[in-house]
């Protein structure tokens, strides 16, 4: 998770910066001091948090204007006020997510964090990964986009093998039968998964991919994926498998053979 | 998608009724001046998508408030008064709109709009 933590007074944006630290240890806390910083690193950067705590009453933007910019920018992130005033009224005008009065304690951080972002949502933050059929992955229910398709292949190759780890000979192998001369193929796999890298990156889920020594694999756990579901005995995977699995990818007729006969 | 409005001020359940024929297509909309009543109809097993309540007079409406969201966490609330000196714990209890009386049927309409955008 990405948070901004916005405050004009540096004492009272350090404690919420603890409070956020506390309420989520995994969140990656960005610190601003002015609602304007906030917004311009946005536009700047196209950097989106899920969500921003900030303070309402700042010098020169107010957060009652940056959560209208903030609706225009970033409608998705979701935005919580952190102030000792009652602005409340106007918060719920804006359709604010959350209001938290001063001081800031790490238990209601984590209350606001859990309303927004219920914990039985978790599983619309994994990558949904489609096997059946023909291999597509989505984000938000969108299509995952892939600069090149031999990534999207490389990354259908690591599903298939459900995080056992691959060395780049066997996946030269198995993805490229005509093969050129080694080295130059262990290259254009490293530019793949370099490029897979910045593609998981971009929505925030480079931790998928698992790099070890020269080996690489992707952590299944983080995915909601229709083929290990069935293989978990969940009856809507296994009725949704109609004998096609990875129909675009010649190589994943072995996995495709044995679901058939199991 | 059901809604109801529990309040004992009788013209709003009838304009939220109106407005809710009028503009929306929702399953079931339910008007009760009695929180008692909401209650009971709720234990009967009916789900609830959004739940409009007014808080003046007693606090029932923001205990009801509080426990439809213990209860059904993802059910829509939106509290409806004439003190805006609620707004800060309607936060605290989730609601998601808070709406300060009079209303003109414009700003429910906006409202119901609103929580039927995050129902979905």
């Amino acid at each position: 998770m990405r948070v901004f933590a916005i405050d004009d007074e540096p004492k009272m944006l350090r404690l919420l910066h603890v409070a956020i630290a506390q309420a989520a240890p995994e969140a990656e806390i960005i610190d601003f001091r002015l609602g304007a910083e906030a917004v311009s690193f946005l536009m700047d950067t196209g950097f989106k948090p899920d969500a921003v705590f900030s303070d309402i009453q700042m010098p020169g933007m107010t957060g009652l204007e940056l959560a209208v910019r903030l609706k225009k920018l970033a409608p998705d992130t979701k935005l919580v006020f952190v102030t000792g005033f009652d602005y409340a009224l106007d918060a719920y005008r804006l359709h604010v997510g959350g209001y938290i009065m001063k001081p800031v304690e790490a238990r209601r951080v984590r209350e606001e964090l859990d309303n927004l972002f219920p914990p039985c949502s978790q599983t619309e933050n994994r990558l949904r990964v489609q096997c059946f059929g023909s291999f597509e992955v989505f984000w938000d229910d969108q299509p995952l986009w892939f600069a090149r398709r031999q990534t999207k292949e490389l990354l259908a190759y690591l599903v298939d093998r459900r995080g056992v780890s691959c060395t780049a000979e066997e996946i030269i192998a198995t993805l490229w039968e005509d093969a050129e001369e080694m080295s130059a193929a262990k290259q254009r796999l490293r530019n793949l998964v370099s490029d897979l890298r910045a593609t998981l990156k971009t929505i925030g889920m480079s931790k998928v991919l698992i790099r070890q020594g020269g080996n690489i694999a992707i952590l299944p756990k983080l995915l909601d994926c229709d083929y290990y579901r069935m293989l978990e005995g969940d009856m809507s995977a296994v009725n949704a498998f109609r004998g096609e699995y990875m129909e675009q990818y010649s190589w994943a007729e072995i996995t495709k053979g044995w679901l058939t006969f199991h | 998608m059901n809604l109801i409005c529990v309040d004992n001020d009788i013209s709003m359940l009838r304009r939220v009724e109106m407005i809710c024929k009028k503009k929306f297509q929702l399953d079931e909309t339910k008007t009760f001046s009695k929180v008692r009543d909401a209650v009971e109809w709720m234990e009967r097993g009916h789900s609830v998508n959004i739940a409009l309540l007014g808080i003046d007079g007693n606090m029932n409406g923001l205990i009801l408030a509080q426990n439809i969201k213990k209860h059904f966490p993802t059910t829509v609330i939106i509290l409806l008064s004439s003190h805006k000196e609620f707004a800060v714990d309607a936060f605290k209890i989730h609601a998601s709109g808070y709406l300060l009386k009079p209303v003109t049927s414009e700003k429910l309409t906006e409202a119901i709009q609103y929580a039927m955008q995050l129902c979905h």
